[in-house]
């Protein structure tokens, strides 16, 4: 995802449709039940997790 | 010494930050209602024993997350994530499909995990310096 776009969906579930942001929200659900309204029919759902601070590493969950 | 084939690759996926982790591409499914199916991705974790979704991605699917047995998810520093378990279809492009129960976080996640109830349904390796994953679809 683009730097910019990066920042501003920190935090939040996004559904993709190729490269067009169709829904976004906090919540999973109801970012898929935005793009199925809008005719998505199998929404691709992610997180796009915060950037992380210099010197964090992540382990499992 | 034993050998092993697989039968398919994967390139590792990219983080937010652009660092390479094992995800794969699923599409999940309830079971019941085809018209509810998700596209998500999931990062493969061996140290965990139980693949764990966000259960607002279970919602999605349909399904009444508090419904299913409870499961408690202990993490490495002793935290507590609490998850419901439900069946459903698990299926990638290249794999095939799979039915499996997982479990549904009961408040939010930032990441998709399936852990060794996936990997007891396939044969998986790792070849992290090349970044790349094998799997066979069969046990």
């Amino acid at each position: 995802m683009h730097a910019c776009r990066k920042d501003t969906f920190a935090g939040k579930w996004i559904v993709l449709e190729g490269e067009e942001i169709m829904a976004h929200s906090v919540n999973a659900a109801r970012a898929v039940e935005e793009a199925r309204a809008k005719g998505v029919a199998v929404p691709f759902v992610f997180y796009v997790e915060p950037p992380r601070q210099p010197g964090v590493v992540r382990i499992g969950l | 010494m034993t050998t092993v084939s697989y039968v398919h690759q994967f390139a590792y996926g990219y983080d937010e930050d652009g660092r390479r982790l094992p995800l794969l591409k699923l599409r999940l499914a309830n079971g019941t209602d085809s018209a509810l199916m998700v596209d998500v991705e999931a990062a493969l974790d061996s140290g965990a024993e139980r693949s764990l979704l966000d259960g607002q991605i279970g919602v999605a699917l349909g399904l009444d997350i508090l419904s299913g047995p409870s499961l408690v998810f202990e993490t490495m520093g002793g935290g507590i994530l609490r998850a419901s378990l439900h069946t459903v279809e698990l299926s990638n492009s290249e794999l095939g499909e799979f039915k499996m129960e997982v479990a549904f976080s009961t408040g939010e996640i930032r990441r998709n995990v399936l852990g060794r109830d996936f990997f007891d349904l396939v044969q998986i390796g790792f070849r992290e310096h090349h970044l790349t994953f094998y799997v066979t679809p069969a046990p």
